[in-house]
C-alpha cells in the first residue's frame, strides 16, 4: 500500500470565499434572538442532512440547528486528540451509566457521518421483516426499500471498495478463507478516496461523502440556513403541537451561554440521533402515555480481539474497513442467542492505548508493537431477543442524557462466543499471539492454549472492552402504540407537527453499520412528507 | 472479617462519603501542594489533582521521573489531560471531580485503598499497587475508576506527536492548505 506523506491543495467547501458559508451562523455571534422557517431540522447527521437537502430542493425555507461546531476540511489536521475533542459527543468520552460501554458518536455539523468509517450497508432483510412482524412497521419491506437504497447509494457514491484491503482487513479475509468462512467487500461512501485511514478524524480530502460535503452544502445552495453551536434545550409544546424550539448558544468550550434563541416553524424535524433526541423529548415533557421515550436504545455492543503478526500491519493506515463477514450474524434467524458481524477497527495510538486496557510495562510493550498489531471486532446485534432490551435514557440534574445499559448474561454469552470466533480467524490468518481486549486478557500463543484458558476470564462490568459506534432506537417506529412512538412515516404519534428523522426510530438495532439504513429510510420519509406538503 | 467483607464495608463508607461530600468538598481541607510551579490556569485540574496524576503516571507509562519524564514533559501531559477532561460532558466532569477529591483527600483516600502518604512522595511501586488493587477489585466502582484514570493518562500520552515513535506510528500525512 502506498503511504501518502503529504496532502496539498484541497479546497474547503466552507471556506470564507464560498457563497454557502454566508448561510451559516455561529449561534454565539447571532445578533437576533428569534428565527423562523418553514421547516426546522434539529441535528445535521445522516437523517438531518438527508432531509435538509430534500426539503430545500422542494423550495421550503429550511433552518438546520446543530449543537456541535462547524468544522470542515481545513480543520481536519488528523491529530487524534484534537479530533475527539472537536468532533465527538463528550470528547469521545461518552459512556453508559456504569461505565460498561464507551460510545463514539459524532457531534459537529454533519454529525457522525463526518467521523464514521464509511461502511455503507443496506438494512438486512431479516431486520426489516422482524420490524413488520413485531412492530407493525408499514411500507418498509425489502422490495419497498430497494429504490431508496439505490437512490442514496447513487447520491453518496456508495459502492464496494475497489482498492486492495489494508493489512488489517487482509487478516480477516485470509483467516476466513483458511476456515472456509464467507467474507465480502464492504461498500463505502467515498469519491476519489486517498486510502489514508483517517475517516474517524474528519476526511482531509473531501473524499468521504459525508453530509458535510454533500447534502448540507446542497441544502444551503437551495436557500437553507445553518445555525451551529446551538443546543436545543426544549421543544415548546402546546395543544399537541411544537410551537417553538428553544436553543442556547454554546461558547468555544461547548459551555452553555445565556444567549437564548427561539426558532419557530410549522413543521419540526427531530434528527438529533439516538440518546440526544430522546433526552430532548424528555426535557420537553413530550406526551408519552406508555412511558416509552428513550427505552430500547440499542448500541451494537462491540468487543475486540488483538493479534500480533510477524509482518507489518500498519493498522493506522489505509481504508479502515473494507472486509466483513456475516457468517455468525444470522445463524439462528433474527432471535435467539446474541450473534455478531465481524469487521476490523483502525488502530491509531491514542485509542489503541485505551483499547489495550492496562497500564505499566505490559501496556508499554504492547504499544511498542502497534505496527505489527491487528485488531478484529465483533458487532453484537442487540434488540431482537426478549433478553436484549438495550438501554434506557434518563436525565441527569443538568438535563444531559444518562444511558443506562445493564450488561446481562445474555450479552456476556455472546461476547464469549465472539472472542472465540475472532481468535480462530486470527490464528488461521497466521497470528503469532492473540489477546482478547479484556482487563485481564493475556496473550495466547495458540488456539488450543486460548481455548483451554480463556474460559477462566471473568466477564463483568468494566472488565471487557465494550464499545459502540452505532446508537439506534429510543423513539421506535411502528403502528403498534404499545411499543412505538412514531408511525411508519416517522411522525410522532402524539404530536401533529413533529417527525423524527434519524436512527432513533429503529425498533431494534440494524445488525450492520447503520448509516445507509438511516439515509434510505429518511430519504423515503422526507420525500413522502414533501409531496404531502406540496399537495396542501 | 474476611477480606471481601472488609472491602465491602470500606466501599460502602466510600460511597456515602462521595455522596455526602459530592463536589462540594472544600479546598480548605486539602493540603497545600509541593509543586508551586505546577499551578497554572487549568480548566479542571487543581494542584492536588496534578500531584495525584504525576504520582500515577510513572506507574501507568513506565517512565522514570529522574529520566525522560522531565518537568516539561510532565507539564505537557497535565495540560493535555486537562484539555481532554474539558471536552467531556458536564456529568462526566462532575464524576471525575468526585473521584479526584476522594483520592486526593488526606482523610478519605485510605478508605479507597490508596497510599496514606502524600501523592507527591508516593513511589511508582506504591502507585502500581494502588492501581492493581482497583483493577482487580470485586467492585465495579473501583474497576471503572481504574479504567477512567488509566484511559486519561494513556490517551493523552499517546496522542502527543512527541510520543508517536514509542508506538512505531509514523504520524499522519502533512497537510498544506491552499491559499484562501
Amino acid at each position: 500500500m502506498q503511504i501518502v506523506s503529504e496532502i496539498r491543495g484541497i479546497n474547503d467547501p466552507f471556506s470564507n470565499k464560498q457563497r454557502i458559508t454566508q448561510k451559516t451562523f455561529d449561534a454565539n455571534q447571532l445578533s437576533i434572538d428569534s428565527l423562523s422557517a418553514d421547516v426546522i431540522i434539529i441535528g445535521t447527521g445522516a437523517g438531518g442532512g438527508t432531509s435538509a437537502e430534500i426539503f430545500a430542493q422542494a423550495g421550503l425555507k429550511v433552518l438546520m440547528i446543530e449543537e456541535g461546531p462547524l468544522k470542515s476540511t481545513r480543520d481536519f489536521n488528523l491529530n487524534e486528540g484534537q479530533a475527539y475533542a472537536d468532533l465527538y459527543q463528550e470528547g469521545a468520552g461518552r459512556v453508559t451509566k456504569d461505565g460498561g460501554i464507551g460510545i463514539l458518536q459524532g457531534r459537529c455539523v454533519g454529525g457522525t457521518t463526518v467521523v464514521n468509517w464509511t461502511s455503507s450497508f443496506r438494512t438486512p432483510n431479516a431486520t426489516l421483516e422482524y420490524w413488520q412482524k413485531t412492530f407493525q412497521v408499514k411500507g418498509c419491506s425489502a422490495a419497498e426499500m430497494t429504490p431508496w437504497f439505490e437512490k442514496m447509494e447513487k447520491r453518496l457514491n456508495i459502492s464496494p471498495w475497489l482498492g486492495q484491503p489494508n493489512e488489517n482487513n487482509t487478516v480477516l479475509k485470509q483467516g476466513c478463507d483458511k476456515l472456509n468462512i464467507p467474507w465480502k467487500v464492504i461498500p463505502r461512501n467515498v469519491k476519489g478516496c486517498w486510502n489514508l485511514g483517517y475517516c474517524g478524524m474528519g476526511c482531509p480530502t473531501n473524499a468521504k461523502q459525508s453530509m458535510l460535503v454533500t447534502t448540507i452544502p446542497d441544502a444551503l445552495e437551495h436557500g437553507a440556513t445553518l445555525l451551529y453551536s446551538a443546543r436545543v434545550e426544549r421543544l415548546v409544546i402546546e395543544d399537541k403541537k411544537v410551537t417553538g424550539v428553544e436553543c442556547f448558544a454554546l461558547d468555544k468550550n461547548n459551555k452553555k451561554t445565556a444567549n437564548k434563541i427561539i426558532a419557530k416553524a410549522p413543521y419540526i424535524i427531530l434528527a438529533a440521533g439516538g440518546i440526544n433526541g430522546p433526552a430532548l423529548m424528555l426535557r420537553s415533557k413530550a406526551p408519552d402515555p406508555q412511558n416509552l421515550i428513550g427505552k430500547r436504545t440499542f448500541l451494537h455492543p462491540t468487543v475486540f480481539s488483538f493479534a500480533q503478526f510477524e509482518h507489518e500491519i500498519s493498522p493506522f493506515f489505509g481504508a479502515p474497513q473494507s472486509i466483513y463477514s456475516d457468517h455468525f450474524q444470522w445463524v439462528n434467524g433474527a432471535k435467539g442467542p446474541l450473534s455478531y458481524k465481524l469487521e476490523v477497527p483502525p488502530l491509531h495510538p491514542g485509542i489503541t492505548s485505551i483499547m489495550l486496557m492496562g497500564h505499566g510495562n505490559g501496556l508499554i510493550e504492547d504499544m511498542s508493537k502497534l505496527n505489527n498489531t491487528h485488531a478484529m471486532l465483533a458487532l453484537l446485534r442487540d434488540g431482537f431477543d426478549t433478553e436484549s432490551e438495550g438501554a434506557s435514557i434518563t436525565l441527569s440534574d443538568d438535563g444531559s442524557p444518562i444511558v443506562d445499559y445493564p450488561l446481562n448474561e445474555y450479552l456476556f454469552d455472546g461476547i464469549k462466543r465472539a472472542y472465540l470466533s475472532m481468535a480462530e480467524v486470527q490464528f488461521a490468518a497466521g497470528a503469532k499471539r492473540v489477546r482478547p481486549a479484556h482487563q485481564h486478557g493475556q496473550w495466547f500463543e495458540s488456539l488450543s492454549a486460548f481455548k483451554s484458558n480463556f474460559s477462566q476470564l471473568e466477564h463483568q462490568v468494566s472488565s471487557n472492552l465494550i464499545g459502540s459506534a452505532h446508537v439506534m432506537g429510543g423513539l421506535a417506529m411502528g403502528e403498534n402504540k404499545n411499543n412505538c412512538l412514531v408511525d411508519s412515516d416517522c411522525k410522532y404519534h402524539y404530536l401533529d407537527n413533529l417527525w423524527v428523522f434519524d436512527g432513533s426510530v429503529f425498533p431494534t438495532s440494524i445488525g450492520t453499520n447503520p448509516q445507509l439504513s438511516i439515509y434510505a429510510l429518511i430519504c423515503k420519509q422526507a420525500t413522502k412528507l414533501v409531496t404531502a406538503l406540496n399537495e396542501k | 472479617m474476611n477480606t471481601s467483607r472488609r472491602e465491602f464495608f470500606k466501599i460502602s463508607i466510600l460511597g456515602s462519603a462521595v455522596l455526602l461530600l459530592g463536589s462540594s468538598l472544600s479546598t480548605k481541607i486539602l493540603a497545600k501542594p509541593d509543586h508551586a510551579s505546577l499551578e497554572q490556569n487549568y480548566s479542571f485540574m487543581r494542584p492536588l489533582d496534578i500531584e495525584f496524576i504525576l504520582a500515577l503516571a510513572p506507574a501507568i507509562l513506565s517512565v522514570n521521573k529522574s529520566g525522560a519524564f522531565t518537568e516539561k514533559v510532565q507539564l505537557q501531559l497535565i495540560s493535555t489531560i486537562d484539555r481532554q477532561i474539558a471536552s467531556l460532558g458536564e456529568d462526566s466532569q462532575k464524576k471525575l471531580r468526585q473521584l479526584f477529591e476522594l483520592l486526593t483527600s488526606s482523610s478519605l483516600r485510605y478508605l479507597a485503598g490508596a497510599p496514606t502518604s502524600q501523592w507527591s512522595t508516593t513511589s511508582a511501586e506504591q502507585a502500581d499497587s494502588f492501581l492493581m488493587g482497583w483493577k482487580t477489585s470485586m467492585f465495579s466502582l473501583k474497576r471503572t475508576g481504574y479504567a477512567a484514570l488509566v484511559k486519561l493518562v494513556t490517551m493523552s500520552w499517546y496522542c502527543q506527536s512527541e510520543n508517536y515513535q514509542q508506538s512505531g506510528y509514523p504520524g499522519p500525512p502533512k497537510i498544506y492548505l491552499p491559499q484562501e
